[in-house]
């Protein structure tokens, strides 16, 4: 099987690598901006102010649309998740260079975790336009919550180990 | 409903999480590296150094971003609130 992939794709590594750069980039900063410019304005001024009804609207509707948004990066994760083995197949990489690996084991044991749970959230289970058409406004409150947690836990590790990611990608320091 | 983000929590969830985060990565790769390719530089001093002031730092700047984002540091003067009437744009759900 490896060696059919290697047959048939092997000439094409750099348009595959290309189309990897791309979706990486899409996953990286496809939720940038509305991240920092309209989640977390609101959600501050909801901590800071947890009973308004005027800032639950606000908080509401900006979750509900990132829940949205987020679907770009969504679709490139699963693209970055493909076409990054197929560079791994068809580079002839190993693990005898540890630059990879820490990068593989970053991916695995950070990043998959992160966004099965981000899956979950936005469009899944968790997806808060769903909860409140329901009609479990409490559930939709819990889950609001849920959400501000996953945001709070994880984002000093994507954005510190995001990068890390791509400085291993690049300069390939080991 | 009350939300239940403290900073006893935001602490323990900083500290608690680079520890095992960085464990895991320094593990990780000790062992492919040990174990696949008999390679032992990263037993020695200067990986395990590097490793346990990352842990450290990862975890003050992951504490300190949490109570930043969670509006507990901070004062919050760079925005003011401004009530309006505004309509918002739902997405209708096809059937």
């Amino acid at each position: 099987m490896i060696e059919f992939i290697r047959e048939v794709l092997g000439p094409y590594y750099l348009q595959i690598k290309f189309v990897h750069v791309v979706f990486v980039a899409m996953w990286v900063f496809s939720t940038s901006v509305a991240y920092a410019f309209y989640i977390l304005p609101v959600f501050k001024a909801w901590r800071r102010n947890p009973n308004d009804p005027e800032i639950l609207v606000a908080r509401n509707w900006v979750m509900e649309r990132f829940d949205d948004g987020v679907s770009y990066e969504h679709i490139a994760f699963p693209m970055v998740l493909i076409t990054g083995p197929l560079l791994y197949i068809l580079g002839g990489w190993n693990t005898s260079m540890a630059w990879l690996d820490l990068k593989l084991l970053i991916v695995i044991g950070l990043f998959i975790p992160v966004e099965i749970i981000d899956f979950y959230m936005s469009h899944f289970g968790g997806n808060k336009r769903k909860i409140r058409d329901s009609g479990d406004m409490e559930k939709y409150e819990r889950y609001m919550q849920r959400h501000w947690w996953f945001f709070l836990v994880t984002t000093p590790a994507v954005m510190v180990y995001g990068v890390l990611l791509m400085y291993l990608a690049i300069t390939k320091p080991f | 409903m009350e939300f239940s983000g403290t900073p006893k929590k935001y602490l323990r969830i900083a500290v608690g999480g680079s520890i095992a985060l960085n464990l895991y990565l320094y593990l990780g790769l000790t062992g492919i590296l040990y174990y696949g390719h008999d390679q032992t530089w990263m037993l020695g001093w200067k990986p395990i150094l590097v490793a346990s002031l990352f842990t450290a730092i990862f975890a003050r700047i992951a504490f300190r971003w949490i109570m930043r984002l969670d509006a507990q540091f901070g004062s919050g003067k760079g925005w003011s609130l401004e009530g309006r009437m505004v309509k918002l744009p739902e997405p209708v759900t096809r059937k």
